[in-house]
């Protein structure tokens, strides 16, 4: 695994290298276009002292670098070194380009040395900026002195002569120009905001792996002692009921005294309940899956609750899709969830109401992750999930309330036989299942529990 | 006839209600083992028609015991009921009315009076059928 681990890794650092690298390959072409106008530019209106083929000769080196990319990053192993050479290449042939257009006089190159220095800084890194920013300026001085010393001749500076249509020309060439500089401004800015999102996304990341693993560290504590707890509670708890039990048919004409040991079984069962919970709870989780439609199993299962635990006054209204929604669920997990969120729902309106009951298959469309009462999700955007949601009438959950709903142990409910552990055995079973459970709740208005889960696809079984 | 019940359980209060239970049914007398070694001696003095056996003790697990009750000679014909606290009904399967752990037959603690009768009963009646 370790092995796997630093192969991946490096493939992952090795593709953003080469991302980088094609990144600086687009950028030097449209400085090389950039030149190459000028340069047609100065041939056309026959400036004098202009040699096109120099220039050419420079932008064809140019563009010359671009070609072997593919060639060359796929038989060198370590990229870095070819990052900073054609950083380092970069820098000469501006520096030619600069010598050829006046020298150290040309001082329109200040700009073309603060893109690459910027995009160096932008693309690369923090510490490339300031090497390259150290070479133009190496550069600058190196011909600014071998001019001053006279070892080379002074670049030329090519008079224009500009009359009106050539000065209009220029105008927009030089507007053309600068729109370039926009266009590759506007590259270095996405990938500056890119970066901006990526850090905010993990920052919000580590805050949930954060709380994830407080959470994690709880359960862990349940799940340590939920065993020798839950047999040293049993036992007592089996005592109690036998005990109950026994006394009831030696009591049989005390009708006060069986309403007592009546009342002692009642506690006995509902600490024996909050126990199961506890067990349920702690146990690690045993998939065995099954390819189901969801629309199938719903239907059943609505038609044994409303036989066995729904009242008079609940009406279930079933909105489900068209077409089979196939999940790959463990049904005994699955049926325990929609137990537990259909029976929060029957209890949020203890007057009666409606329990709305909707599936669908959609495409996941939320981004990023939120905290607090919607889990994190495996989907990637765009991925096909299958939708169920469980909407009631009742009061509806605080807003204080809300960040805490999947916690352990927390309840607001008034029945003891609650142990607060029904919809955090919900989450964990469902993202066992690889899927996400939301609740959206407003007071008076109601509840709706949105869960979702992969949608099984021929095409993907294995 | 009454059939004969060795109930090997670290449990006392339990067994004490549990015997009092069965035995008040009429069908049944019961002998109480706390102690798990001392309880394979009793089963194979006694000859019981079944044990009941815990699976959590402390000296000696209930699997220990079984293991011992089925590799002796004299008591690995005696049909064994195990009693847990760490499942409950739901988890253990049900195959023809009986909750079946491994082949083996299991009672989720705490139990009904009843619903121990009737598995008892289920058990001895396919122990004799064999």
């Amino acid at each position: 695994m370790q092995k796997k681990d630093n192969g991946a890794e490096r493939s992952e650092i090795r593709e953003n290298l080469e991302s980088k690298l094609f990144l600086m390959r687009k950028v030097r072409f449209i400085i090389g276009m950039c030149i190459s106008l000028w340069g047609l530019l100065f041939w056309f209106f026959n400036v004098s002292g202009f040699n096109p083929a120099m220039l050419f000769l420079l932008v064809f080196l140019e563009m010359f670098i671009n070609q072997p990319y593919r060639f060359i990053i796929s038989r060198i192993n370590n990229l870095n070194w070819v990052l900073l050479l054609h950083q380092i290449l970069d820098v000469i042939l501006i520096t030619l380009c600069m010598y050829y257009f006046g020298g150290t006089d040309a001082y329109f190159i200040i700009v073309v040395y603060s893109l690459i220095i910027i995009f160096a800084g932008v693309v690369v890194t923090i510490k490339s900026s300031f090497l390259i920013a150290g070479l133009c300026s190496l550069s600058y001085l190196i011909v600014f002195n071998l001019e001053f010393f006279k070892i080379i001749p002074k670049g030329h500076v090519f008079n224009l002569n500009l009359n009106p249509p050539l000065s209009i020309i220029m105008g927009v060439f030089i507007s053309i120009s600068l729109f370039l500089i926009a266009y590759v401004s506007s590259f270095l800015a996405k990938i500056i905001l890119k970066k901006s999102e990526e850090s905010r996304d993990a920052m919000h990341k580590l805050k949930f792996a954060e709380d994830a693993m407080v959470q994690a560290e709880k359960l862990a504590v349940v799940g340590q002692f939920a065993s020798g707890i839950i047999h040293e509670i049993k036992n007592p708890l089996g005592v109690i009921l036998s005990g109950v039990e026994y006394l009831e048919n030696e009591i049989a004409d005390k009708p006060d005294l069986r309403v007592s040991l009546e009342k002692i079984r009642q506690s006995a069962l509902n600490a024996n309940s909050i126990i199961k919970d506890v067990l349920n709870f702690s146990r690690p989780n045993d998939q065995k899956l099954e390819i189901i439609d969801l629309n199938t199993t719903l239907n059943d299962n609505i038609r044994l609750l409303k036989e066995v635990s729904v009242g008079p006054n609940i009406q279930v209204i079933k909105e489900f899709s068209r077409d089979p929604l196939m999940v790959r669920i463990n049904t005994n997990q699955f049926e325990q969830v929609f137990f537990n969120i259909f029976m929060n729902a029957c209890e949020a309106m203890p007057n009666g109401g409606k329990v709305t009951i909707r599936t669908y298959s959609s495409e996941y469309q939320q981004k990023g992750l939120k905290s607090g009462f919607r889990d994190s999700s495996c989907f990637m955007f765009g991925e096909k999930i299958s939708v169920l949601e469980i909407q009631d009438e009742g009061v509806g959950i605080p807003e204080e309330n809300m960040p805490r709903l999947f916690e352990p142990f927390f309840t607001t409910k008034q029945n003891k036989e609650n142990a607060g552990l029904g919809l955090a055995i919900c989450r964990r079973i469902i993202n066992a299942h690889k899927g996400e459970i939301e609740i959206k709740s407003m007071p008076k208005e109601g509840t709706i529990v949105i869960v979702r889960l992969p949608l099984f696809e021929e095409s993907k079984r294995r | 006839m009454k059939k004969k019940i060795l109930m090997i359980d670290d449990e006392e209060d339990f067994c004490y209600f549990t015997k009092k239970n069965l035995e008040k049914t009429r069908e049944f007398d019961v002998i109480i083992e706390t102690n798990p070694e001392k309880g394979i001696r009793v089963a194979a003095e006694q000859q019981p028609d079944l044990v009941l056996l815990d699976i959590i003790m402390p000296e000696l697990d209930g699997s220990e015991v079984a293991f011992r009750l089925v590799n002796d000679a004299r008591t690995k014909d005696i049909p064994i009921i195990f009693l847990t606290c760490l499942a409950d009904e739901k988890d253990l399967g049900r195959y023809d009315g009986l909750s079946m752990v491994g082949g083996r037959p299991f009672i989720a603690k705490p139990c009904q009076t009843p619903e121990l009768v009737r598995v008892i009963k289920e058990v001895l009646e396919r122990k004799q059928n064999q």
